[in-house]
């Protein structure tokens, strides 16, 4: 008869399908579960760094450039500026010395 | 030896678990989900509890996967790992079966019974065993393991499982016909 109580047992206890949406909840409650990437995809992922980096090498490159090329309109600008300003107190200066002449001449008459 | 196309998607589904894949996981998730839920079910006789428990085991797994070597390695650690955190559960909450003799008692005769009641009260009386009679019941008729085998997944020698077999079905047995749902 104790096969009889095993074989009830074996009916009893059988094995039952888990809650519906418990693989979700599972997977839901797993810390950092993501799709890992390929490994395949590591050279293509070295080949967008290199290309990015080469592109903004050059684009800083040209924006360096851009930059160089601002400062040497300024300075020449500024150079350009103290000339002017340079001849205008010449212009001045001379104006002045010819003035001092001819009131020494008139002193000495 | 060819493996068949079932252990083939299993195997790969645990390769591909623990090289990170979600969906390796989530294939071993829903082919073994039953197997620990069930443990627990039958263990409780609750299926909140079953539950909670059966995610805590998967969480444990997946913090686990780089120890399993095997589909064999896998089974036997789910089972291993829920047999013991059902006996953890019940111990540290002080847990029990709340099925009291009176609650199942059904004024059944013997040869008058119908099948699923005389499971139902089966699976009550299994959840009011002692926790390790409990555990090795629902290993030998759940998982279909033999007294060595249980020997080996709890770690207990093999005629301490036999003896506990031994005093859960007598208590079965017992309750059974107290109860007058089957002479047995």
């Amino acid at each position: 008869m104790s096969d009889f109580l095993g074989e009830q047992l074996r009916k009893a206890l059988s094995r039952q399908e888990a809650p519906e949406g418990f693989a979700e909840r599972v997977l839901a409650a797993v810390p950092g579960q993501g799709q890992r990437r390929s490994k395949l995809w590591y050279p293509a992922i070295a080949a967008s760094v290199a290309i990015a980096l080469l592109f903004g090498g050059m684009e800083w490159r040209q924006e360096q450039r851009v930059h160089a090329r601002e400062t040497e309109r300024q300075v020449v600008f500024a150079l350009a500026l103290a000339m002017q300003k340079f001849e205008h107190v010449n212009s001045r200066l001379q104006q002045s010395a010819a003035k001092v002449k001819v009131d020494e001449k008139r002193g000495e008459l | 030896m060819k493996m068949s196309a079932a252990a083939l998607t299993v195997g790969s589904s645990l390769d591909r678990a623990k090289a990170g894949y979600k969906e390796g996981f989530e294939a071993i998730v829903r082919q073994h989900g039953g197997l620990v839920f069930s443990i627990g079910l039958h263990f409780f006789g609750s299926s909140a509890l079953a539950e909670e428990i059966a995610q805590d085991i998967f969480l444990e797994l997946h913090r686990n996967l780089h120890k399993i070597e095997s589909e064999a390695h896998l089974t036997s650690w789910l089972r291993r790992s829920t047999a013991n955190r059902c006996i953890d559960t019940s111990r540290k909450s002080s847990y029990r079966s709340e099925v009291p003799l009176s609650d199942t008692f059904h004024p059944a005769t013997a040869g008058a019974y119908s099948d699923p009641l005389l499971q139902e009260t089966l699976r009550k009386q299994v959840a009011a065993l002692p926790e390790w009679q409990r555990a090795v019941v629902i290993l030998r008729y759940q998982e279909d393991l033999d007294t060595e085998e249980i020997s080996r997944l709890l770690n207990i020698p093999v005629n301490t499982v036999k003896s506990r077999l031994h005093r859960a079905m007598e208590t079965l047995r017992g309750r059974l016909e107290h109860k007058k749902v089957v002479k047995i």
